[in-house]
């Protein structure tokens, strides 16, 4: 059940009263690209999205970052990104991305200055999604087209508004603080809407399944198996038309795989961090010249590896979302559903031992 | 199955049966409406699974460098493998490109040729039908009727989907195979003006210098042009080098132009406008409006089109004192 709801000519001014209290980001279409970009007025916001092509991970480990800057005497400028952010309309699966990278990037060991304020200043207010595209798999993968893991606010589209409920502390006080935005009194609920778009998922022939006797995607079973597959020839099959280029790893929401770099500036240098990737064969070039990942297998391997089985081994979840932007934007369709099934096919190496 | 099909099936079944092939390169049909998948085939029997149809838009091409060069972890040198692969006329022209530059040998391949009428492309195609996703696609007689999601057929030309590159291609045949299936299109002629790419020539190097830039801006470094590209196949591409950094870490749009610019200078008389790069790209950046300016540039300053045949020798491989330098001498 819904806290409250915003019928959605209202929701004009609730950008503008946002917007005066908060940077805001949402859904927006560029030269047919749809990104969570910066949000002035309200004509600028697509709800009507289905998902963007770029997830919201630029907005928490920008592409390339200055980590810090030495002018050859002293270091400058190291100030947190301090801007309080509002995303709005943000999908479900990409929140969820969000609470998968907190698990390594806000530890008891170790918490990344940059993307821990970053988190902590901006408030997640999701947008259950009505229409899961075909190449959309979260609900095989543990998350749900109106999951709410990783949202402060999590909203469902019902037509003429949109209802609206608190998840955390911080969405509860975007609610009260909008609240003349928003009518208490009969909010309803979005059953309806999430139902079918969990049977639109559970219709749609989704190449997952089957592997798995009709089930959904075993994670457990996953991860245990992967274990037994580090010397199958399997990476080799699989990787056969992977073109090793960096599409899917830039677009995943999860991936977050980064190098540093020193740049030099006039008289000292900057340190930036930016996004790297497994695919690449630069990824784990060694000073003396090895490279412990030289064939393009092993880095299909590591990325498979990574996200289904050292992610699982150490946070007790899968770092994929399901969100199926690999699936729309690899060149060659190598779709990573397939390479699931694939795997979970293969005999169990030791097994066969 | 169309009689094309049948035919790619049969002739690389036999190739694999009697050992006159090791591998064959081809496409199946892909996971996504309206998509092929590349496909490698061992077996004779594995063959059933090609497909030939108007998705098979990769450059295949790209895959052949990796059987000719050794993995840097192989101590020993394995014989190279005899590899057939089935081109349309722009794989087949990037495969004479990289025999010119000795990327691999021409008599460990088996070039089949295959029709092309140009291919479709499913991001044009969704575009036109809107926000609701294609289900499938139907082809009859130059027609393709679109399914969507909510179960509206829709009708197109045949024309109207074509991919960019296919629209304004005039080699639709493979000029240099061993087999053809199928009847392979003789005509030269684009199937639509390039309007667009007009445009851009009628533009001052200033104005195009500002579109570049802006075009380019897009980018985020994913690399995937690089990756798709035939013709990237550098064991080391100069981007990725460290001593000397040649481009900056992306933070700036000048480490995406220096990308890029570096890029498309390794393109000049090379690039046979195959769109595998612009295809690839997830951010809709349009590198074929520069790229087919080199394309044109090496027609008019050296007399050169990529990949026709295997005599001419491309600018970037010859030096003659006679050579228009006047790039150089008066720019615009």
């Amino acid at each position: 059940m819904a806290d409250s709801k915003i019928a959605k000519n209202k929701i004009p001014e609730l950008i503008k009263a946002v917007s005066a209290d908060y940077t805001l980001y949402g859904p927006k279409a560029e030269a047919g690209i749809v990104a969570l970009g910066r949000i002035h007025s309200a004509e600028e916001l697509m709800l009507d999205y289905r998902n963007s092509t770029i997830s919201a991970k630029e907005l928490f480990l920008p592409r390339a970052e200055v980590v810090y800057e030495f002018d050859g005497q002293k270091f400058v400028d190291d100030k947190l990104p301090d801007e309080k952010r509002v995303i709005f309309g943000i999908r479900p699966c990409d929140c969820r991305a969000l609470a998968l990278l907190d698990r390594n990037f806000d530890t008891d060991e170790v918490k990344d200055p940059f993307y821990v304020t970053r988190r902590q200043n901006t408030i997640v207010v999701a947008l259950g999604c009505n229409q899961p595209l075909s190449s959309c798999f979260c609900t095989a993968v543990g998350g749900g087209p109106f999951g709410q893991e990783g949202a402060d606010v999590l909203m469902g589209d019902v037509g003429d508004s949109l209802l609206a409920k608190a998840i955390t502390s911080k969405g509860k006080d975007f609610l009260a603080r909008y609240g003349k935005f928003f009518s208490t009194a009969g909010s309803g609920s979005w059953d309806k809407q999430a139902k079918e778009a969990r049977d639109k998922m559970s219709a749609a022939p989704t190449l997952i399944k089957p592997a798995f006797g009709g089930s959904e995607l075993n994670i457990e079973n996953l991860k245990s198996h992967l274990d037994n597959l580090f010397e199958d020839e399997i990476w080799e099959t699989i990787s056969c038309k992977c073109l090793g280029c960096g599409a899917c790893s830039y677009l995943c929401p999860v991936c977050y795989c980064f190098d540093l770099v020193d740049e030099k500036t006039a008289s000292g240098i900057k340190k930036i961090r930016t996004w790297d990737c497994c695919m690449f064969s630069m990824f784990t070039h060694h000073a003396s010249g090895h490279n412990p990942r030289s064939a393009n297998f092993a880095r299909l391997r590591q990325k498979i590896m990574h996200k289904f089985n050292y992610y699982t081994e150490r946070y007790g979840v899968n770092g994929c979302v399901g969100c199926g932007r690999c699936i729309r934007s690899c060149p060659v369709n190598l779709d990573i559903r397939q390479v699931l099934e694939k795997i979970a096919a293969a005999p169990s190496a030791t097994k066969e031992k | 199955m169309t009689a094309v099909e049948e035919e790619i099936r049969k002739t690389t079944a036999d190739l694999l049966a009697e050992g006159k092939a090791d591998i064959v390169i081809g496409f199946a049909a892909g996971s996504l409406p309206m998509r092929a998948t590349p496909c490698f085939i061992t077996e004779p029997e594995a063959a059933q699974q090609l497909v030939w149809n108007s998705y098979c838009l990769n450059n295949l091409a790209v895959y052949l460098p990796g059987y000719f060069v050794p993995a840097p972890s192989l101590k020993e040198e394995k014989p190279a493998p005899k590899v057939a692969i089935v081109v349309k006329g722009c794989d087949g022209r990037s495969v004479v490109g990289l025999i010119k530059e000795r990327q691999i040998l021409r008599e460990n391949l088996i070039i089949i040729a295959a029709p092309c009428e140009g291919m479709l492309d499913v991001d044009i195609t969704q575009e036109l039908v809107g926000t609701n996703e294609i289900v499938c696609a139907q082809e009859k007689n130059g027609e393709v009727t679109i399914t969507d999601e909510m179960g509206k057929k829709t009708k197109f030309s045949r024309k109207e989907l074509l991919a960019e590159s296919c629209r304004f291609c005039k080699h639709r045949a493979a000029p240099v195979y061993d087999i053809a299936v199928g009847e392979l299109p003789q005509s030269k002629d684009a199937l639509a003006p390039d309007n667009r790419f007009e445009e851009f020539l009628k533009k001052s190097s200033a104005e195009r210098w500002e579109q570049f830039s802006r075009e380019i801006s897009k980018c985020v470094l994913c690399n995937a042009c690089r990756s798709a590209c035939p013709n990237c196949y550098c064991k080391v591409c100069f981007a990725d080098q460290t001593r000397p950094n040649w481009t900056g870490s992306g933070g700036e749009l000048r480490d995406v132009i220096s990308y890029h610019l570096g890029r498309m200078f390794h393109q000049a008389g090379r690039c046979v406008d195959c769109g595998a790069c612009v295809r690839a790209c997830s951010m809709g950046v349009d590198l074929r409006t520069f790229t087919y300016k080199l394309v044109e540039d090496a027609g008019e300053l050296f007399d050169y089109t990529a990949g026709l045949d295997l005599e001419h020798v491309p600018p970037l491989m010859d030096f003659n004192a006679s050579d228009s330098d006047s790039f150089i001498t008066e720019p615009e």
